[in-house]
């Protein structure tokens, strides 16, 4: 999916597209590169053609901290045009973390919602799981029900793309 | 030796001093405010006594509470660590009225110290020399003249009554004085109704080199030698080190001695600073730091002491631990200090929580630190983080250990400047060693941190991206969490997403 992340004063739009699991497709300024990751750990390792880049990252509202190359980037996600579906396109959709059955559904098809607005509660090992908005925005679709049992990453709830 | 010690400070300070006084079998006491209920210094001490509320005049700078707390806790002794009530003197006498050793200089000494003019005086009476300067009230512009040729150009012209730069001309050659001297006059009469000027010698671009130096209860003054300080930003230092490549051994011996005699003479007792200005090889004393100083653990890295068990032993009422001769030197260290600011948005403090803490680990290197993972940095206290010390045989070791370890520092979720300190000591001028307080200023007014490019800008923003849909999957799976912190939501995920 399309991204733009500001870092300082510097926009950098980028496709970043996930062919596999572990496998990271970036274009950028014209230039694509593809990566191999490894997220196994506490750091998430990422290995190019040229080398292997070790970063650490953490959000904080709407931040993202990279440690990378002895350096730490404070990164700025500014829009996003919903290109992709499947596994890029996280912030428009809400999956289910793990199997599990859905208790209690709280919005509707058409429904404005807030960023971490929960959304629906999941059951699973005995302990409820509040599932929430990534973001804020119009709920697009609903494909689950009350008393439903769901996979692992199954698409519960849909956003509508922004603008 | 006093056997039970309560530190009356906070963050990295405090925790340094406990390591010692742990380590001598001291037992230690924290204070803490509400703002510090989870710091570190109060995890590490034996015991802990809150204060108050978090504003620092309700807690660290309580004189009252802070000696309640110590009587209450069977304290035999007071540490003040630096800032705070480090150098009042009526917090020194307090303690002493109280029964307490303070591990500081008397009230007394730190009075004499602590006034610019007295201090000043001090130092012409015992042959240290001072910036040269003259008043002139009523003088002519030929009088100026004539003192300015004396005192040597350039030189300083600036209001008598006042500040802020009003009145306050910098004069470079004999035929500049006149011109200058009546605007000075002129500006200094309108911004303070009051036209005496003063003359002052104006040090183009001087080094901070300051000295080590430590007095006991028995007639006993050693120097450990000297720290450079020049590189500043706006009168904060950034990076210290020692020694100082501009002295030469002569030099080092004159003005170690100066400090010794100016300290000598104000009664000075415990670890205490003096301060010069260093133009070539002409010295002028600035001023006397009543206290141990952030930048203390450089003269701990060349000398091998350890300079808070010195403060303990003097404040016990013992001898100084090693004469001037036992005293050696040997090898380089820098110290860097770590912020909580934002180098990007010009220094403005920043707060937030430590989300990610690694710190970096060599032989030779020491990290002085307040935080700790999950830590809030509170924003009613100075925004130090950390300091990385770091020792090598010579200079140029030491800054390669000081730019690695700065590089394997990983601070996330408060902005820090550790790519910023990188580009310094790299800078051909740092590694060159030609430093004034102006280094910052000149150097690095217009500085960027430098951004990957090509397969590292894309493996950048892939880490970015894949934080993003890690935080998205957590938080739609953390049910117990409210709006779980990053740290928390990214180790689920990680459980969760990697299949662990």
């Amino acid at each position: 999916m399309s991204k733009t992340y500001r870092i300082g004063q510097r926009e950098f739009p980028a496709t970043i597209v996930h062919l596999s699991p572990e496998q990271i497709e970036v274009q950028q300024d014209g230039e694509s590169s593809v990566l191999n990751c490894d997220c196994s750990g506490r750091q998430l390792i990422l290995e190019g053609e040229r080398r292997r880049y070790r970063t650490l990252a953490v959000r904080q509202k709407d931040h993202i901290f990279v440690w990378f190359d002895g350096r730490t980037y404070d990164l700025h996600e500014l829009e996003e045009s919903a290109a992709g579906t499947g596994a890029g396109g996280s912030q428009n959709e809400i999956r289910s973390p793990m199997p599990g059955t859905i208790i209690k559904l709280t919005v509707k098809s058409g429904q404005s919602v807030e960023a971490d607005q929960i959304v629906a509660v999941l059951e699973a090992m005995k302990m409820e799981h509040n599932l929430r908005a990534p973001r804020a925005g119009k709920i697009s679709k609903v494909d689950i029900a009350v008393g439903q049992t769901v996979s692992s990453d199954a698409l519960l709830i849909s956003l509508e793309a922004d603008e | 030796m006093i056997r039970s010690l309560l530190i009356a400070n906070r963050g990295e300070i405090a925790v340094r001093v406990m390591r010692t006084a742990r380590a001598l079998g001291i037992r230690t006491i924290a204070v803490f405010s509400d703002a510090d209920r989870d710091a570190l210094h109060v995890e590490i001490a034996d015991e802990a006594v809150h204060i108050g509320a978090s504003p620092a005049s309700e807690s660290y700078l309580n004189v009252e509470k802070i000696i309640a707390a110590a009587r209450e806790h069977g304290a035999e002794a007071i540490h003040p660590g630096y800032g705070f009530l480090s150098e009042n003197p009526e917090f020194s006498e307090a303690v002493q009225l109280a029964g307490l050793t303070f591990v500081g200089p008397p009230a007394d000494a730190m009075r004499r110290l602590g006034d610019k003019i007295s201090s000043r005086e001090l130092a012409t009476q015992h042959n240290v020399p001072i910036t040269p300067g003259a008043l002139l009230p009523e003088g002519t512009a030929a009088q100026a003249k004539t003192k300015a040729e004396e005192i040597g150009f350039p030189v300083l012209i600036k209001a008598a009554a006042g500040g802020g730069g009003k009145g306050m001309r910098i004069v470079r050659s004999a035929d500049e004085v006149e011109e200058s001297f009546d605007a000075a006059r002129r500006e200094a009469k309108s911004a303070f109704g009051n036209d005496a000027v003063y003359l002052e010698k104006y040090i183009d671009n001087p080094r901070h080199v300051e000295f080590q130096v430590f007095c006991d209860g028995h007639g006993n003054a050693v120097h450990l030698g000297e720290r450079e300080c020049s590189v500043q930003r706006r009168h904060q230092k950034i990076i210290e080190e020692s020694p100082s490549v501009a002295l030469t051994p002569d030099l080092r011996k004159r003005m170690g001695e100066a400090a010794i005699r100016i300290i000598k003479a104000a009664g000075y007792v415990n670890a205490g600073t003096v301060e010069f200005l260093l133009d070539g090889d002409k010295f002028y004393f600035l001023e006397v730091n009543a206290r141990l100083q952030v930048e203390h653990p450089v003269t701990e890295m060349v000398t091998g002491e350890d300079l808070v068990a010195w403060q303990l032993t003097v404040a016990s009422g013992e001898k100084l631990p090693k004469t001037q001769e036992q005293i050696r030197f040997r090898g380089h260290a820098i110290e860097c200090r770590v912020y909580a600011e934002d180098p990007t948005n010009g220094f403005l403090p920043s707060s937030g929580t430590v989300l990610r803490l690694e710190e970096p680990h060599s032989p030779g290197l020491r990290v002085d630190s307040g935080i700790r993972e999950g830590f809030e940095i509170p924003v009613y206290y100075d925004p130090i983080l950390s300091k990385v010390i770091c020792w090598a045989d010579d200079r140029t070791h030491a800054i390669a250990r000081m730019r690695d370890a700065l590089k394997h520092y990983v601070l996330l979720g408060v902005r820090a400047p550790l790519g910023y300190l990188q580009d310094v000591l790299a800078h051909p001028e740092f590694v060159k060693g030609n430093l004034s307080t102006h280094f910052i200023a000149q150097h690095f007014s217009e500085w960027k941190e430098p951004l990957p490019t090509g397969e590292a800008l894309a493996a950048l923003l892939a880490a970015a991206n894949e934080q993003t849909r890690a935080t998205s999957r957590a938080a739609s799976g953390n049910g117990s969490a409210q709006t779980a912190t990053p740290w928390q939501t990214l180790g689920d995920w990680r459980t969760a997403g990697a299949g662990a």
